[in-house]
């Protein structure tokens, strides 16, 4: 969908023609799911954070300003949707990096085992095993990390969506990926002669 | 490697296509030379490709928002639908609890109760009859337990069926059309004999005999019947087709459903809609229900 189409049905819905909402919905759908189900790691939950997002786009869509993109837009709902359900079932991930605006501490390790990595990658990136690393990295780090890598974000379309500067939005996202692939590495589906390189390591 | 740090954030804004043309040359000649930042890079990419693949939605939620901000009647269902994972846990409570001597199938935990309209009324009316009201709960122990079982259960449809879930369980009346088979609560999974079945009282908690129907085939049933779909509906005088009534904590949602040529329309109490099956979907469906 073009920007110009997406421009005309926004307009359209905003003129009373409610329908022409449904291939919004359609279109982003998908995303905003994924984006749900990753934040939530729930099937069901993320079918009603879906839902919910798009009626909060509804809701608030003669905010909705031309300069962003729409999908920008709608994610930033999603978003804070999922936020705001997870405060509110207060399910917050174990560990919770809190990263600051600079230089602050991370203690994370990598072997430089280069096959070794690929292949626990590879053999261990299931579903279930990326659920608990982006648990494990705190709601910040997993909304900024979410948005980038399944919404397609640029770092300026975050920073905006977010409001942070471009250097923190790169400092953060480098730092959750980073600590996920940390997690994804000690979750226990490594081969021995990896695991007991990354414990001499200091993880 | 703290040295590394500047480099690992470059291979990160390179995997988000965020560097420009000299950065990029700068850092594949550091990756090539620098083992641990190799291994990094390895698995940036393999993160980045695993969150990248995105999945399905179960179904789409357009249905839903469509219906919602068309701030028409609201349609039930939208509330019903997400919680029919849960009616599985309170069904199986609400028969254990309530009425386990009719239980024939204990094997999969979950039953309901499914009544057809007979010409007699079973029986054993008047305890069928107790059994809906949901007063009868001994064995609340049992319940609790059980629920606590499902562990995946959702928070939100624990506590909208835990507080006194005393009995959840779907009665189905039919109406001339179709001929279902009469069975009475002793007989419920062992015999099925045919009956032709006659237009009862309003009341389907009193006139239907019952058969047990498991929590699946209700969330099945809701799932049949319970599509959202703002169609164009006619209007429809005549009686209808089968009477449905979900029982839950002594709250009873009646649903009336008509079936007009191979369409099925339903209606909750809140306007009438189309549902997503055709009439014979909703006929094998009933008659499977018997078996």
């Amino acid at each position: 969908m073009t920007r110009e189409f997406e421009l005309e049905i926004i307009k359209s819905v905003l003129d009373g023609n409610i329908e022409a909402f449904e291939s919004l919905v359609r279109a982003y759908e998908k995303t905003v799911y994924n984006l749900a189900l990753r934040m939530t790691g729930s099937v069901e939950d993320a079918q009603d954070m879906t839902q919910e997002t798009f009626i909060k786009a509804y809701r608030s869509l003669h905010t909705f300003r031309a300069d962003s993109r729409f999908s920008v837009w709608v994610y930033r709902i999603a978003s804070n949707v999922c936020r705001d359900f997870l405060r509110a079932k207060s399910r917050r991930a174990a560990v919770s990096l809190t990263v600051g605006e600079e230089g602050e501490e991370c203690e994370l390790e990598i072997c430089d085992d280069s096959a070794s990595v690929d292949r626990a990658l590879t053999d261990s990136l299931t579903r279930d095993a990326m659920r608990r690393g982006l648990e494990a990295l705190g709601e910040d780090q997993r909304q900024i990390l979410l948005l980038r890598e399944i919404n397609g974000l640029s770092y300026d379309e975050i920073a905006a969506t977010l409001e942070l500067e471009i250097g923190t939005v790169k400092s953060r996202i480098f730092r959750a990926r980073k600590k996920l692939c940390t997690f994804l590495l000690r979750d226990g589906n490594i081969p021995d002669e990896f695991a007991s390189l990354h414990k001499e390591g200091g993880a | 490697m703290k040295d590394c740090e500047h480099w690992q954030e470059m291979m990160s804004c390179m995997i988000d296509g965020e560097l420009d043309k000299a950065e990029l040359e700068a850092l594949k000649t550091h990756i090539a030379g620098c083992p641990e930042c190799a291994a990094l890079f390895e698995a940036f990419s393999s993160v980045s490709t695993e969150l990248g693949k995105l999945e399905e939605p179960p179904e789409s939620v357009a249905p839903r928002v469509m219906y919602a901000i068309r701030g028409k009647k609201k349609n039930p269902w939208v509330r019903i639908l997400p919680l029919a994972a849960c009616l599985a846990v309170a069904i199986f409570f609400g028969v254990r609890k309530t009425a386990p001597d009719i239980i024939h199938d204990s094997d999969s935990g979950y039953s309901a109760t499914f009544s057809a309209a007979p010409e007699t009324k079973p029986p054993d009316t008047e305890r069928q009859a107790a059994a809906n009201s949901g007063t009868e709960s001994e064995d609340s122990a049992t319940g609790s337990e059980n629920l606590k079982t499902d562990e995946q259960g959702k928070e939100e449809c624990k506590s909208a069926v835990t507080p006194p879930v005393q009995n959840i369980e779907s009665a189905v009346k039919p109406s001339p059309t179709p001929a279902l088979p009469a069975v009475t609560p002793d007989n419920a999974y062992t015999t099925a004999p045919e009956s032709t079945a006659k237009p009862d009282s309003d009341d389907a908690g009193d006139g239907g005999t019952t058969v047990l129907m498991d929590a699946q085939q209700i969330a099945a049933l809701i799932r049949m019947i319970g599509a959202p779909d703002n169609a164009p509906v006619p209007d429809i005088e005549a009686e209808p087709d089968y009477s449905l009534a979900l029982i839950s904590g002594g709250r009873i949602i009646d649903v009336e459903i008509y079936i007009i040529g191979d369409t099925v329309y339903v209606d909750m109490g809140g306007g009438l809609f189309t549902a997503s099956c055709t009439a014979d979907e909703l006929r094998e469906f009933i008659s499977g229900a018997h078996k």
